[in-house]
């Protein structure tokens, strides 16, 4: 035991183990492969043929293709191409040296310097790699190279003896590599044979990398400076609110000024309660479930409370620290306003009363973001893969919108509830066919809206119906009339209640 | 349909007290709605549309 203690803790054991794990990785590229691996793609759809027929074999002069009329020479490769060739965004740029040598004693046997690179973007599940010619070189040469997008990660293939017969592909498959490339850089990608194993031949790539650019920074900088706007809003705002305090109390003949702003910090809790006193949590209001409400309107004694809240920056004193729960408790059980600006699905209505419009405002807040992320993605993100669309699978932050607008639809729908199903402006109950029309007319308004941004340039006849404004149509439609209709369910009260008379 | 109405005579039981009262509160709806979400993963996953993978 102490002797394998003291081995573990030797250099010489861990340098042994990293040995032994560089072995492992690097000499295991492809699991259970004999090099080369025969790849058969089977039915594969005509224009892909095409593709990949021109790409891996329209350019090389080789015995398979020596006849073909559209074959041409690989372009000459040219150190400069390499160096000075202008980089976009998100472009990187990649060659190879082609080191790699086989005896011929491999099945099949591969003609040497015919080693191609294949490639496809990492993120296209099991797509099929098109040969690039900027990768391709020759015995012991460069190739030309190429511009390779850094957006996804790459996938390369190093194959050779290609053949297209119909719908099927088929080649030798030397080994595959995985990089991420970075912006703006220069990669070599320098091809050898790997260390002989009962493997067979198979490649090894080790890369020379001249660094690119970190895409990041505009990005962090950005977010730099709305935190730091963030902070400047909040401390401003709490010296505002220090300063009207000052003023009060200067009027009131109180303390000094600079101990008020003292008492004021210490007093934190009390200060943002005092401040945010309108913003409270609409908790009792989504628990309390009294849609039909017993309590008629507005309670007095709690509106006194939330005047002394509103008062409390003034007054100053721990004072409403503890009636805000209090305003908390009344306040916001009672839903039944009545007030018209709540029957807005987008405000919430959570109004103490008729008079003050109340909203959440963490919801608002998660709106804003929402909105923001979504005005960025329509107008580029920035060029970011992740604030774009997934191309087919995948998620992203760009996907992520809809789905928070949605859920954002279906919170405000609990919330304003009240006001739907709340008395109107006669004190009665509305019908079951004025909420029918309330609902109807908010989805068809929407569906129209959405038919009109979706389709901006086009005839009647390529009129596209479905979209984003028209999915929110539909589903608004659908859950509110059931939420509705469940609520009248779960009141256990007869659904004549519901009055279709009327 | 019994069971809907077993729903909706346990519910107020639950419905003010107890761990899950928020969920209680909607049960129906959570019901109706996981069904439509079911139902359109199932035809997204299991229809077998002639010359379409499923998914």
């Amino acid at each position: 035991m102490r002797a394998v203690a003291t081995l573990l803790r030797s250099d010489r054991a861990l340098s042994a183990v990293f040995a032994l794990l560089l072995v492992f990785t690097l000499g295991t590229p492809v699991a259970n492969g004999q090099y080369p691996e025969v790849v058969t793609i089977d039915s594969v759809h005509p224009s892909a043929i095409a593709l990949f027929y021109q790409s891996c074999l329209g350019f090389i002069p080789q015995q398979d293709v020596s006849s073909e009329p559209g074959a041409q020479s690989p372009p000459s490769p040219k150190l400069e191409d390499y160096l000075s060739t202008e980089l976009g965004v998100d472009e990187s740029m990649v060659r190879i040296f082609n080191n790699f040598t086989t005896d011929g004693s491999t099945t099949p046997p591969a003609p040497p310097g015919y080693l191609r690179v294949a490639f496809y973007a990492a993120v296209c599940t099991d797509c099929l790699p098109l040969c690039l010619p900027g990768l391709y070189a020759a015995q012991n040469m460069y190739s030309a190279g190429t511009r390779l997008t850094t957006k996804y990660g790459s996938h390369f293939e190093f194959v050779s003896n290609v053949t297209v017969v119909g719908s099927t592909i088929r080649y030798s498959r030397w080994g595959t590599f995985y990089y991420d490339l970075e912006e703006h850089g220069r990669y070599t990608l320098n091809v050898t044979n790997l260390i002989r194993s009962v493997n067979g031949d198979g490649v090894f790539v080790s890369v020379d990398v001249r660094p690119g650019d970190s895409i990041y920074i505009p990005l962090l900088i950005a977010g730099g400076v709305l935190l730091g706007l963030a902070v400047l809003y909040t401390v401003a705002r709490y010296l505002h609110e220090a300063m009207i305090a000052d003023s009060a109390d200067r009027h009131a003949g109180g303390e000094s000024p600079s101990a008020r702003l003292l008492s004021y910090a210490a007093d934190d809790d009390a200060a943002v309660m005092g401040a945010r006193g309108r913003g409270m949590s609409p908790r009792a209001s989504f628990l309390g479930s009294n849609i039909h409400g017993s309590s008629g309107g507005f309670d007095k004694s709690s509106a006194a409370v939330s005047r002394r809240v509103r008062a409390g920056i003034v007054d100053g004193g721990a004072e409403h620290e503890q009636l805000a729960p209090e305003l908390q408790e009344h306040g916001w059980s009672d839903s039944n306003g009545g007030d018209k600006a709540r029957q807005d699905v987008g405000s919430i209505g959570l109004g103490i009363g008729a008079k003050v419009k109340e909203r959440l405002r963490s919801l608002d807040t998660f709106r804003g973001i929402a909105l923001s992320i979504m005005i960025f993605v329509n107008y580029g993100g920035g060029g970011y893969v992740f604030f774009d669309h997934s191309t087919w699978n995948g998620l992203t932050v760009a996907d992520l919108v809809f789905p928070w607008f949605i859920w954002m639809m279906g919170v405000s729908m609990a919330l304003s509830m009240s006001s739907f199903l709340g008395r109107g402006d006669d004190g009665r109950k509305p019908s079951c066919l004025a909420v029918l029309y309330k609902i109807f007319r908010r989805a068809a308004i929407l569906f129209m809206l959405g038919l009109m941004v979706s389709n901006n340039n086009s005839t009647l006849g390529d009129l596209r119906i479905p979209g984003v404004l028209q999915r929110f149509a539909i589903s608004f439609a659908s859950v509110r009339r059931l939420h509705v209709y469940l609520t009248f369910v779960r009141s256990r009260q007869p659904i004549g209640v519901f009055r279709l008379s009327e | 349909m019994i069971q809907v109405a077993l729903i909706i005579w346990l519910v107020p039981k639950f419905k003010t007290t107890g761990m899950f009262a928020d969920i209680l509160d909607n049960i129906l709806e959570w019901v109706i709605v996981l069904g439509l979400i079911a139902a359109q993963l199932a035809l997204t996953f299991a229809l077998k549309v002639p010359g379409c993978p499923t998914g």
